[in-house]
Parts: structure tokens; sequence; C-alpha cells
């Protein structure tokens, strides 16, 4: 099996179409780390004694790392007014810079700052307006952590739209196995073969399976790791709410980056387990490859053109378990707590049964598929 | 050993491929002849397990080959009409490959690999990748993964095809001495090889077994039908016309026709022997019109 399994991941990834998208991935995740994760466009505008002093990239993160350290712990609206009113520039130094002091929330101070500026705390012309923390992030406001959020926060960002990239490779490589075998006429071959209906198409799965959460893990270990050498493992129990991107703005209960970053993990390696079961399905059963690839893709990408907004939550959910939107994470991060038997829990733990489920189906129907596969 | 088909039917829509056939086969080669839509690869297919027939059954000595499943196919090589394969493996890497999938051990799939590539003139380019073969040699790749297993039951549809003349004696060759205790099935256009090869031939027509039996009594029953006659250049497009015309040889003014036909053709017109090409035209002339 080792060896027909070893077989089947040559099959898979020696293609030229398959070196080209690679290609274009790695590119697209250089890209991604260096805009988001390191050096990033990560800045710092601070008002010292007068005079702006600007910060970019990895000092940029550093004086962000420090200016959370400073309000690290429970958020309280002395800390947000604190936070205004400490970083807001003077009227005299923007207008001795040449900025518009009426529309000082626009302009990026720090990490911090912005977060709750932008969020509600701030009138356009960045003073403090009086508002409760309970008025912005509503009755868990108390709950909600202050920390250094920027790394994580972007690095999600960077992962979620790298793998949205990943899942299009990932049905470039997989949706041949099994179709590809009918284009070419290797199916006869193999469907007379001894192992040809039960151990090959096993193979055939595994070897998918190995690819899609390889290739997943790899680009996962690859991002984290820029993240932890550039910006370190601080901001661990930040809100995920209290991010400048406001990526997980509305999620409505409080959570960690340290959970957050744990489920989303999960999320993603569940929504590539989907896509690869979707996608041998589709491939066991189209007529050929063309198809194969044709059908999956747009099956893939149809959700994109539903925003969800307005839909039941039972769709809202639907919506959320889909590949491509679990992939992106916001969907799955804004849905609202369960309820089951009278426990609440976080809709991310669905990934998991649902993955299981579509992996054993991914498993099941394409081996039956492929070996009742009548030669044409 | 014995390979019995049943009443094996096949239907695609409102076309029968194969129409009720019933036959049985013993060791030795068996070249199957018929003109392109007779339903012979269907036949193969169907033997080979990779269709289901629409009714009837085969059986390999007494056992239901659905219900045999691996068994079968332990026992069974298959070149299809159209072989496919890996452009961007080697040979050698495709065979092992096929090795794997007919459950052959690895120590052994490359000992055999390597005196497959051997005998089917491949051994020298076994490391090329098979993109960069020609059709013949790709054909003979085909014949070579065939035969991995050492199959007991070897189906070969076509094989020929894209062979020249050198390869096709190679093949011949390699088939006779390959087929002792073995079941034999091949079919291909080429009348030449099974002539030289085949035990028996079956003649298919349209989905069904119009004859079966040894070479020199198959074409016994044309006999009288043959005919030859020198006519004059001139008149051969009318002839042509007019009668089942085989080959033709031409000499200055006047031009040999070999005619197959029921009654003679022209008063000076001489029987002929018949030959295993006089058949086919004899029984496949209207297809190949």
């Amino acid at each position: 099996m080792k060896e027909m399994i070893g077989y089947e991941i040559r099959k898979l990834l020696f293609r030229p179409l398959v070196w080209a998208s690679l290609a274009g991935l790695l590119l697209m995740a250089a890209v991604m780390i260096l805009n988001w994760i390191a050096p990033g466009a990560f800045g710092v505008q601070e008002d010292v004694n007068g005079k702006k002093v600007t910060l970019e990239g990895l000092d940029a993160v550093l004086r962000n790392r420090e200016i959370a350290g400073q309000y690290e712990g429970p958020l309280t609206t002395e800390k947000v007014r604190d936070i205004i009113e400490a970083f807001r520039f003077s009227q005299s130094m923007m207008e001795a810079e040449g900025m518009e002091p009426e529309r000082q929330r626009h302009y990026v101070h720090n990490n911090l700052y912005d977060t709750f500026a932008r969020a509600g705390f701030a009138a356009m012309s960045g003073e403090y307006n009086g508002a409760d923390i309970t008025e912005v992030y509503g009755a868990m406001a108390p709950d909600l952590t202050v920390g250094y959020s920027a790394g994580w926060e972007s690095t999600c960002y960077a992962l979620a739209y790298t793998l949205l990239s990943w899942g299009c490779v990932l049905i470039i490589i997989i949706s041949p196995v099994f179709s590809d075998e009918y284009t070419r006429g290797t199916d006869a071959l193999i469907l007379t073969g001894s192992r040809g209906r039960r151990a090959c198409p096993l193979a055939k799965v595994i070897a998918s399976y190995i690819v899609t959460l390889g290739g997943t893990l790899l680009l996962i270990g690859l991002f984290f790791f820029v993240f932890l050498a550039s910006h370190g493992a601080e901001g661990l129990n930040a809100s995920v709410q209290l991010g400048e991107m406001a990526f997980f703005f509305d999620t409505p209960y409080p959570i960690s980056w340290k959970e957050a970053f744990a489920f989303a993990c999960l999320a993603w390696l569940g929504a590539v387990v989907v896509l690869a079961s979707l996608t041998l399905m589709i491939s066991a059963w189209a007529k050929n490859s063309f198809s194969a690839l044709v059908i999956t893709f747009t099956i893939y990408a149809l959700p994109l053109f539903f925003s969800g907004s307005g839909c039941p939550p039972a769709v809202k959910l639907v919506l959320a378990m889909l590949p491509i939107t679990q992939l992106e994470l916001r969907n799955l991060f804004s849905l609202e707590l369960l309820s089951l038997g009278g426990q609440q829990f976080k809709a991310m733990w669905l990934v998991l049964p649902v993955s299981a489920a579509l992996a054993a189906l991914g498993t099941l129907l394409p081996k039956r598929a492929f070996s009742r596969h009548q030669v044409m | 050993m014995e390979l019995r088909i049943e009443n094996l039917t096949k239907q695609y829509g409102a076309t029968l491929a194969v129409n009720n056939l019933s036959l049985t086969l013993g060791c030795g080669v068996y070249g199957l002849l018929g003109a392109n839509g007779a339903g012979k690869t269907t036949l193969m297919r169907l033997l080979c397990d990779i269709q289901a027939p629409t009714s009837g059954f085969v059986s390999y000595d007494g056992e239901d080959i659905r219900r045999s499943g691996d068994r079968y196919r332990n026992l069974l090589g298959y070149l299809p009409q159209h072989f496919g394969y890996y452009p961007d493996f080697t040979a050698y890497r495709f065979l092992l490959y096929m090795s794997a999938v007919k459950g052959l051990s690895r120590g052994y799939a490359k000992e055999r690999s390597l005196e497959l590539l051997e005998e089917v003139g491949l051994l020298k380019v076994k490391d090329k990748k098979i993109k960069t073969f020609s059709g013949g040699m790709k054909q003979r790749l085909g014949i070579a993964q065939a035969m991995l297993n050492n199959p007991r039951v070897l189906i070969l549809d076509e094989p020929t095809a894209g062979l020249d003349p050198k390869e096709r004696v190679r093949f011949r060759n390699l088939i006779s001495s390959y087929s002792r205790n073995k079941i034999v099935l091949l079919s291909t256009h080429i009348v030449s090889d099974v002539e030289y090869i085949a035990g028996e031939i079956l003649l298919m027509k349209r989905g069904v077994l119009l004859h079966q039996g040894r070479p020199h009594e198959i074409i016994r029953s044309i006999e009288g039908k043959v005919w030859e006659c020198s006519v004059p250049s001139a008149s051969v497009p009318r002839m042509q016309e007019q009668f089942n015309v085989g080959n033709l040889r031409s000499e200055g003014e006047q031009t040999t026709l070999r005619i197959i036909s029921d009654q003679k053709p022209v008063e000076t017109a001489v029987p002929a022997a018949p030959n295993l090409e006089d058949l086919y035209l004899y029984y496949f002339s209207d297809a190949l019109n």
C-alpha cells in the first residue's frame, strides 16, 4: 500500500499545471508574508514633543508590542480613554506636518489607538468621544482583554487568503485523481489489476488526503514560524475583537487569540478535508478530468456569491461550513453560540463532525464509484 | 482451464454490441476477426469485467468472473485498444506501477519488468519517459504490461496496431512462445497476424459470432468462392463496383483481379485457393464499403 500511495502522490504532483499553480501559490504566500507579517505594512506615528516620529515594519511591530504591554489586561473604559488621550496627535504637530487635524482618526497612530478610535471611541478629530466599552462591544465588553493583536490578526488574515488560493491549487491537484484515469484510458489497466478495485482507489484517496493535509500544515507552519520570529508570542490572551483590522470584530463572544488561532487551524484543516472529499467524489463520478475540474471549481467558488446576510441562522451555519467560507474564517467566527441539550458551544466545533463525515464519504464513495466504473 | 461465455448480451441504448453470444475458450490462441463496430472491443471488455453485461455471464473454470473478482483478475492480462499511459513515467516506472496494481511483490516486479522490457526491446530506453516513445514503442510497452503477472487469460485488443512489420513478427513470436497452457484472445484488423499464430479464429459481425474454427477449416467455408481473372485495366472500376474485389495486380493493359463471389464473376475467371484475407473480405466487405 505504501508503494501505491507513493505512486499516486507522484501522479498527483508531477504535472506541469500543478507545478505552475504551486509556483503561483508560493509567490502569493511570499507576497502575503512580506505584506502582512514580516516586515509587513505596519506603521506607527507618534507625536514626540510636537514632532512626528514615524516607525515602519519591524520597528513599528516592536513599538506596538511595547505599547500593548503597557495596557495589557482587562478592557476598561478608562484604559481606552487613556490610550486615546495618550496617543492623540497635538493640533500643532498636525498642522506643522501638513496633516488635517479634523480628520485625525484616519491617520495611523499605533495599533491600540487605531483599534479603539475606529471601533467608535474617538471623534473624527481624534478626541475621546466619551463612549463606554459596553456601547461599542456590548455586554461581553468587560470580558475582553487588551493585548498585542496586530501580529495574530494579520497572520490569520494572510493565512486565510493564502489558503483560499491553496484551495484552488488543491482542486487542480486532486480533481484528476480518478477522472484523469478515465481521460487517459488507464482505468482499463487499473481495473483489470487484482488490486485495482480496492487498494488502488484507497491509495488514491490516501494520497489525496496526504497532499491536502501536508500542504495545509506546511503553509500554516511557514506562516506561523515567520509570525513567531517577527512578532513573538505576545498577545496570546488578547481578545480577537480588539484587532485593528477588525477581522473578527463581530465575533459575538469573548475569545482569545490563543483559542482563536487553534480554532482557525482546526477550521482550515477541516475545510481542506471537506474540499478534498468533495473533489474526490466529483473526480470519481465525472466523465473526464476537465469536467471534474470545472465542476469542483464551480462548487468551491459559488458560495462567494452568497453573502449570507439576512439568511436564517441555519443557512448561515451551512454557508459557514462550506470550504471557501470556512477557509475565510470570518463567517465561522461571527456565528452565535449554538445550543445543544442546554449546553452552549462554539460553531467551530462543528467543523470536527462535518469534516469527519465528509472524509468518510470522500473515502468510501469515490472508492466505490471507481471500482464500479464502466470503461468506455 | 476454460473461459465460458453464456448468452452474453451487451446493449447500449438501442444498439446491441454483443448479441446473445455463447462460446467456450480453452487453452490456445484465438484470433477475433471483425470489422469496426462488430462488437470485438465490447466482448473483450466484458471478458475483462470492466463492463457489466446486459444479460448472460462469463465464467472461468466454472465460476462467474464477476463473483471471483480479484481471483480472476490475478489471472488476467489485458491490453486495451487505446493503450493509456502516464506520459511522465519512465517505461520501467510504469511497469513497476502496473505491477503494484497487479499485486506483484516489489522484488519480483523489478525482475519481471526488466525481463519483459528486454523481450519487447525496450530495455535500453527503460529510463526514458513514455511521452518520448514512438507509437510502436508505446504499443510494445502495453504488451509488456499485459504480461507482467504471467496471466492465464491474456486479452489483447488490436495489439499490433502501430507496429512495423518487424515489430509484428517479434510480437507474433512472443505470443506464440507465451501461449502454452494459456488462453490468449487477440483481435486485429491485420489478418496475417492471426493467420500465423491463432489456433482458432472467431469471426464476429454485428455482435454475433458468425464462425469459429481452425484457420484452415474456416477458410474451407469459402472454398469455390474465390476467383482470379485477368481483365482490361479500363474495366477495373466497373468490376470493383460490381464485385467484391480483393487484391488486384496491374500488368500493363491487363489487370489480374482476385474476386470473392458466390458465383463465377466472368467467363474467364478461374477458382483460386482461398486465404484468410479472402475470408475477411467475404464476410466484411459490406462493412468495409
